[in-house]
């Protein structure tokens, strides 16, 4: 499973934080979300899905 | 069941009857009682959630998607939805009913009678926005790639690193304005503590102290100019044309005045004179609309705030738990986006022919997505029709709508929001509806004129 951010179309609304900690953050001074693990365990899968499902940019996609 | 169809595109009579659906045009559905019209846009939800409506005196009709799941589709779908072709519901008018509230150069391009029913509406849309300004161009009407592009000049105002460093300011406004209400005595909140965003928005922009009540007066014209509606005064339709006018012309002497002074500061007018669009300065019909996104921001917002207040009057159970856990105040105002939303609803055109839920969409069609109606899906929310400020949002609202076009304010729109319900919860815990709130005769966004409550 592969996770894809498009950051020129994020912009830090931190939903996909709430929705899959482990693999999303975002700290007050970031302007963009970090994508901490492109290659997540495939038990995380539910959460991304929450996750792109929930970004308000549509600016997650997952593969795979 | 997906509704049959005639050649004209009509629903079938059989299951139009039974229930009165929303006049979707018409400002006067949006005046009445919230439970009638959100009853009458549940009807047309569950009986024909994809729905083929042609409004009395418009030129082409439009596809009404009232599900979550659809709208989610088309807003995430830019390439095969343009927003070029315009982006809300009056944009669809008969041209020869709303002439009168476009600038001249429109007008002849109407009048040469060579355009396609798509191309008259982005003309339409074109001309309402310009404040008469024929290279204005336009964030709502670009599609990608250029949309992205116009779209990152303005992200720099409204990075979220700036908004969240504003909450200190925020503050000081809305203590400054919050104590102006006087506890007891009825007070509008439209005209107090409503005065916060507008107020915020325009030391955004750059605009000078002893300009901002002149400026959100030229703004809040510009607002009803984005709105094209038929049933519009003249004399109305004059004044508007006229301050919008005189906002065009100030946003020119303003963005002169900042790229002559030169200026590294963070207010937007600042900030696009030192930008580039295409290698070289951003034009200036660009950067008007850039400060007309903001100032749409300012109005906007200024109608959350009102919502926001409206539904903790309506529901003092819920105002009482957020004095208990004001942690939750964020969350309450994601829910009273949800219940209450501004903008109501967004258009699209589809550029290739397709299918949603059943009904082949043709190209050229222009398909409306109703964010108010996706808010209350009951697919999407359980009790729906409760405002629970404590509903978990797992799933989105749609009232900053969805995807490439998403409100780019969002999130200085609920750091506002937040700011001013901490700041006025702690001073008042109580307040009480004082009279009926005045809603905006208004089919595209909703806001109220005036909100008369009791503090206490």
């Amino acid at each position: 499973m592969k996770v894809i951010l498009d950051e020129l179309r994020c912009d830090a609304h931190g939903v996909c934080v709430s929705a899959c900690p482990e693999v999303f953050d975002l700290d007050d001074d970031d302007d963009v979300v970090r994508l901490l693990d492109d290659q997540p365990d495939e038990s995380l899968r539910a959460s991304l899905v929450r996750a792109a499902q929930g970004c308000p940019k549509a600016a997650i996609k997952i593969e795979g | 069941m997906a509704a049959t169809t005639d050649s004209t595109g009509s629903p079938g009579s059989s299951d139009a009857t039974a229930v009165t659906w929303p006049a979707w045009e018409s400002a006067a559905f949006y005046m009445q009682d919230p439970a009638v019209m959100y009853a009458s846009m549940a009807a047309q939800r569950q009986a024909a959630p994809v729905h083929w409506y042609e409004p009395p005196g418009y030129a082409t009709g439009l596809w009404v998607l009232s599900k979550w799941e659809h709208q989610r589709f088309v807003g995430s779908s830019p390439e095969r939805f343009s927003s070029w072709y315009g982006f809300a519901i009056g944009d669809a008018s008969d041209p020869a009913t709303v002439m009168h509230q476009l600038p001249e150069w429109a007008q002849e391009k109407l009048r040469a009678g060579n355009l396609s029913p798509a191309e008259v509406r982005h003309t339409v849309a074109h001309g309402k926005l310009s404040m008469g300004d024929p290279d204005f161009e336009s964030l709502m009407l670009a599609d990608p790639p250029r949309h992205g592009q116009i779209r990152s000049v303005l992200m720099k105002a409204l990075r979220p690193s700036l908004v969240r460093s504003l909450k200190a300011r925020i503050g000081e406004i809305a203590d400054e304005l919050i104590a102006e209400v006087e506890p007891g005595t009825e007070t509008d909140f439209v005209t107090t503590v409503g005065r916060i965003p507008a107020a915020l928005m325009t030391e955004l922009i750059g605009v000078p102290r002893d300009m901002r009540e002149r400026f959100i007066e030229m703004a809040s014209a510009q607002m009803k100019a984005i709105t094209i509606d038929p049933e519009r005064d003249p004399a109305e339709a004059e004044r508007v044309k006229r301050l919008v006018g005189e906002f065009h012309d100030y946003c020119e002497e303003l963005l002169a005045e900042r790229r002559k002074r030169g200026s590294d500061g963070d207010d937007l007018a600042s900030i696009i004179a030192r930008s580039e669009h295409d290698g070289g300065p951003v034009p200036t019909g660009a950067a008007i609309s850039y400060i007309h996104t903001f100032v749409n921001a300012g109005e906007t917002t200024r109608g959350l705030l009102s919502f926001v207040a409206l539904a903790l009057a309506e529901n003092p159970d819920q105002r009482r738990l957020l004095v208990e856990r004001p942690e939750l105040i964020g969350n309450a105002i994601e829910e009273s986006l949800r219940y209450y939303p501004i903008n109501w609803s967004g258009c699209r055109t589809a550029k290739q022919d397709l299918e949603i839920g059943g009904q082949a969409i043709r190209k050229d069609d222009f398909v409306m997505m109703v964010y108010a109606s996706a808010n209350r899906d009951e697919d999407v929310w359980d009790r729906p029709d409760e405002l629970d400020v404590t509903r978990s949002f797992d799933m989105d609202h749609q009232s900053f709508g969805h995807g490439e076009h998403s409100c780019p304010g969002a999130l200085l729109a609920r750091t506002d929001a937040a700011m001013v319900f901490e700041r006025l919860l702690a001073r008042f815990p109580d307040w009480e509806p004082a009279g009926e709130p005045q809603r905006w005769a208004n089919p595209f966004l909703q806001g109220l004129g005036t909100l008369p409550l009791r503090f206490g």
